[in-house]
């Protein structure tokens, strides 16, 4: 599978073409940043939620200013028009885009993860930086393409696993550098996520769509589906066609630290193992639709210059790995209840919690005795600021915590996970013997991923699950 | 082929399960005597709990009419249907303790298969009075019921037979030879796992009132079990994931996928257990834990101490769909043994997987299977195999104390205790307290410390409440 080379193609494959969006090539435009002042000039697109959170964040710098509000649900963006009441509001971003692009110099993306592509490579195709909420995209060739379009495009990006900008990771990096742990071989990851009911079927029935949102919108480039008020605003999360589950929703934060800290790219294989689900005796049920409630994922990184391989073995849905040797009987684990990450080295230990808090070396006495000078500067004005301050600075000239160019492989391994949840639910039905169905699993197995060509080497079935199709007219 | 006395009083049978200290094992063997005639005499059985499982232990053991069935009793006319009309001659009683005293002095031996909860007082009213058991698994339902039998065994001089059948198979056997002769080395991890429950476990407990069905004493049901209204959604089988009665997944599988490794090892007591279970959510952040009931998916991992030259285990149980990480000898498109289950023997010298009794086991890489030539079994066979386990014990009975039978209780009570400490762990990780400040805390998820001899948990007292039920007099 080959990415796009042109943003015309892009445009074609894209549909946008046809809506008559986005004709001006982006040197036409300019950066679009001009005085009457030297404010960064933001555009959000899902300004609800997080998206609330995160323009709040960004309008703390005196840099910024939150120029444009899009939202597809009244009731979600009404904070932020009330705190903003000066941006100017749309429900399509295309609309947005296309009207406003002059207008704008940057874009925050926080739509459920199925808008995320979309929406963010429409910024930037028009020259506009992004900072997008994790997971960066909704899937691998998603990833791939903002990627490689933040190169093309020249903007600066960010996604927003905002612990990324914290110490914590930039003290697992030192010690990790130093040489303090060896070499990694294994890393253990685990969330209390999804806290909330996932592993179940799609909601039965339709709900009438409530004045305040427009549906079709909040679909994007999902396919049609009945509108339920269990999908909004935050259910989504729990089923592939519009979320990631507890991987996509915790995953960038937590698989993050480790990451960066081993220096990881793309993975080798993948396997898992996921919760089933019983409503009657002996029959179990079978919801592909929706992520797990609890599951099992273990992804495979090569060796490379005189490094060891490594393991990964991410854990949700409240199975978490075992406590270490080192760790004392009443010292907390990870987070506690919420989370954590153990980096096992040839020659010690490091665990920390979400967004890489609280960095331990283990046992915990050993923090005591090592003292490891900081060489990475930390990031004060947090990781909001850092974007903002950076597309001031234009392209290439300020250093970012999770640029795309890291962002893209990490949101990739984290969907490389997804890919082998939902291989696993693929069946075939078997010929029976006894007149009920039988059925075969082929995926249930260690799936191979050809990174470079982004294919699954040994089930192509799976391969229906690094590119999505997106609904007609997207 | 008679007891010679049946003098037990069912008053004082009710205070030894009273557990009133020094009070259980009053009734020196010598009183009872034996009840051993010659071997040409047919063996007179009583079935207890003759439904559902029954139905095949009954028959296998009765052997088309080579013995005799010669009392049933069952408190639930329903599940007794086909027994009766099978046995048509044999007494049928409700109360096991009107039977055993009733028909005490017609019967050499009794069949327990009941829900789990009756398998330990009825086994030892049995055994009290000299009779030959054989029990299903688990043993027991508590750690301390699994030890209490397992003297009685000895006590009493009883040929008993916990009814894992596999302990019969042919394959154990060949495990246990590939293992003794060295072929994996010294075996440090065991990887066990089951697809069960494949029932819903991590359910809200029922509720409603309902008339008990008239063919159904619910009281007799019920037995040692807390007083709780009669609701149809406890039985029959599903019973099985509501701690009262039964003892989950792990209960219901545990003693047919660990006792090859169990036996293999040598295991004996464990040291320590730590688990962690599959949440559930009814809504958002609305997380439901039932301490009545085991959850849906749990991984655990128990400890083995060094016995003699042989190293310490670690035993890593997972169930509910989660797996075991894949063996990196195994190959992508490889099958990790079958969909219901499997075990990975870990060695300094290399790997075994095998099935549920152990069936199939393959040495990693499974080219090692066609390049070597591997040792056959060096431990007698059992006629029949596992199927041939319920004549074997019928045939010991005829023996008499001292036959040999593959699961008798010197064997099956401390794998009981196994599988039980497992269920420790995993109630110990429900339980709940409120703190000082009013939140719900979890002070049992930690590593539980364990004294086999003492049969307590050091580090952790609430956990000694699972250790031992007190039961309910009725």
């Amino acid at each position: 599978m080959k990415l796009n080379k042109s943003r015309r193609d892009f445009i074609k494959s894209s549909s946008l073409a046809t809506a008559g969006f986005f004709i001006v090539p982006r040197h036409v435009l300019g950066r679009g940043f001009v005085a009457p002042s030297d404010k960064l000039n933001i555009a959000g697109i899902g300004a609800g939620g997080k998206g609330e959170s995160d323009l709040f964040e960004f309008s703390k710098s005196p840099n910024a200013n939150i120029a444009f509000l899009c939202d597809v649900d009244d009731r979600q963006i009404a904070k932020s028009l009330s705190r903003f009441p000066k941006a100017k509001r749309y429900y399509d971003f295309r609309e947005m885009l296309s009207k406003e692009h002059k207008n704008i110099d940057a874009v925050s993306v926080s739509t459920p993860d199925n808008c995320h592509a979309v929406a963010a490579l429409a910024a930037m195709e028009l020259g506009k930086h992004v900072y997008v909420q994790k997971p960066l995209t909704h899937d691998i060739y998603e990833a791939r393409l903002l990627t490689e379009s933040a190169n093309r495009y020249k903007v600066v990006t960010q996604m927003g696993n905002q612990g990324s900008s914290g110490d914590g990771v930039r003290t697992m990096q030192e010690w990790y550098n130093a040489g303090i742990i060896g070499d990694a071989t294994e890393i253990k990851i685990w969330t209390n996520r999804p806290v909330w009911p996932q592993g179940m079927g799609t909601p039965k029935g339709k709900d009438l769509v409530p004045a305040e949102l427009k549906w079709d919108l909040w679909l994007g480039p999902a396919q049609e589906a009945e509108y339920h008020k269990e999908y909004v605003p935050f259910s989504w999360r729990g089923f592939w066609a519009f979320g990631t589950g507890a991987l996509g929703d915790m995953g960038c934060h937590l698989i993050d630290p480790a990451f960066k800290t081993v220096g990881l790219g793309h993975p080798t294989a993948v396997q898992c193992s996921q919760v089933a689900i019983f409503e009657k005796q002996w029959t179990p049920d079978y919801f592909p639709e929706s992520c797990p409630a609890a599951s099992s994922v273990i992804l495979n990184f090569p060796g490379h210059e005189g490094k060891p391989p490594v393991t990964m073995h991410w854990m949700d849905g409240g199975i978490i790995p075992e406590r270490p040797e080192e760790l004392g009987a009443d010292e907390q684990f990870g987070d506690g209840e919420g989370g954590g990450v153990l980096i096992i080295g040839t020659k010690g230990k490091i665990m920390c919690g979400t967004y890489g808090s609280n960095p331990k070396l283990l046992p915990t006495s050993r923090n005591q005795e090592v003292h490891v000078p900081q060489t990475l500067a930390r990031v004060p004005e947090g990781h909001y600021v850092q974007w903002v301050n950076a597309c001031l600075a234009g392209y290439g000239r300020k250093e970012l915590s999770s640029p795309f160019n890291y962002a893209g492989p990490l949101t990739e391994t984290i969907l490389m996970g997804n890919l082998a949840l939902r291989s696993w639910n693929i069946r075939n039905e078997k010929t029976s013997t006894n007149g009920r169905s039988q059925f075969s699993y082929p995926g249930r197995k260690k799936l191979l991923w050809d990174s470079v060509n982004m294919k699954i080497t040994n089930f192509d079935e799976a391969n229906q699950f690094v590119k999505r199709e997106y609904r007609k007219g997207w | 082929m008679q007891s010679k006395k049946s003098t037990i009083h069912r008053r004082k049978f009710l205070r030894n399960t009273a557990y009133a200290a020094g009070g259980i094992f009053i009734l020196p063997r010598h009183v009872l005597g034996r009840g051993f005639t010659a071997p040409s005499d047919k063996l007179n059985i009583a079935g207890v709990g003759v439904g559902g499982r029954a139905e095949t232990n009954l028959p296998k053991a009765y052997n088309n009419g080579s013995d005799n069935i010669a009392a049933l009793c069952d408190v639930d006319d329903r599940r007794s249907v086909n027994a009766r009309k099978m046995w048509a001659n044999a007494p049928y009683y409700k109360d096991y303790r009107v039977m055993l005293e009733k028909e005490g002095k017609h019967i050499d031996a009794v069949m327990i298969t009941t829900p789990d909860h009756m398998h330990a007082p009825i086994a030892l009213a049995a055994m009290e009075m000299g009779k030959h058991v054989y029990v299903e698994k688990p043993l027991t339902h508590d750690i301390y019921e699994a030890r209490m039998l397992t003297a009685a065994a000895k006590k009493y001089r009883v040929v008993t037979q916990m009814g894992n059948q596999g302990a019969s198979g042919d394959d154990i056997r060949l495990i246990q030879t590939w293992l003794q002769e060295g072929l994996l080395g010294d075996v440090h991890t065991v990887h066990v796992w089951t697809n069960r429950p494949t029932w819903p476990q991590g359910i809200a407990s029922p509720t409603g009132q309902f008339a008990v069905p008239a063919e159904l004493d619910w009281n007799l049901w019920l037995g040692t079990a807390p007083q709780r209204d009669y609701n149809p959604a406890y039985l029959p089988a599903i019973w099985r994931g509501w701690v009262d009665y039964g003892s989950g997944s792990l209960g219901d599988m545990g003693c047919h996928f660990i006792d090859s490794p169990y036996l293999a090892l040598q295991l004996g007591y464990p040291v320590s257990a730590e688990t962690s279970i599959g949440s559930v959510y009814k809504g958002y952040f609305q997380e439901v834990i039932n301490v009545e009931g085991f959850p849906p998916s749990a991984k655990t991992y128990i400890h083995f101490p060094q016995r003699g030259s042989m190293v310490p285990v670690k035993m890593i149980w997972y169930d509910g769909g989660i797996l075991p990480e894949r063996p990196e000898e195994l190959l992508p498109d490889e099958e990790m043994s079958k969909v219901d289950g499997g075990m990975i023997f870990e060695g300094t010298k290399g790997k075994l997987m095998a099935g549920k009794f152990g069936a199939n086991a393959t040495l990693l890489p499974t080219s090692l299977m066609k390049d070597r030539v591997l040792p056959r079994s060096k431990i007698a066979l059992v006629e029949g195999g596992t199927e041939g386990h319920q004549q074997q014990w019928v045939k010991a009975c005829k023996q008499g104390y001292g036959a040999y039978t593959s699961s008798d209780f010197a064997l099956a009570g401390p794998l009981t205790e196994t599988v039980l400490m497992g269920n420790l762990a995993v109630r110990s990780y429900q339980y709940s307290e409120t703190n000082s400040k009013g939140e719900k805390i979890f002070p049992g998820r930690k590593k539980l410390l364990w004294d086999g001899e003492k049969m307590e948990v050091t580090n952790f007292a609430p956990a000694n409440q699972f250790v031992k039920r007190t039961y309910r007099t009725y």
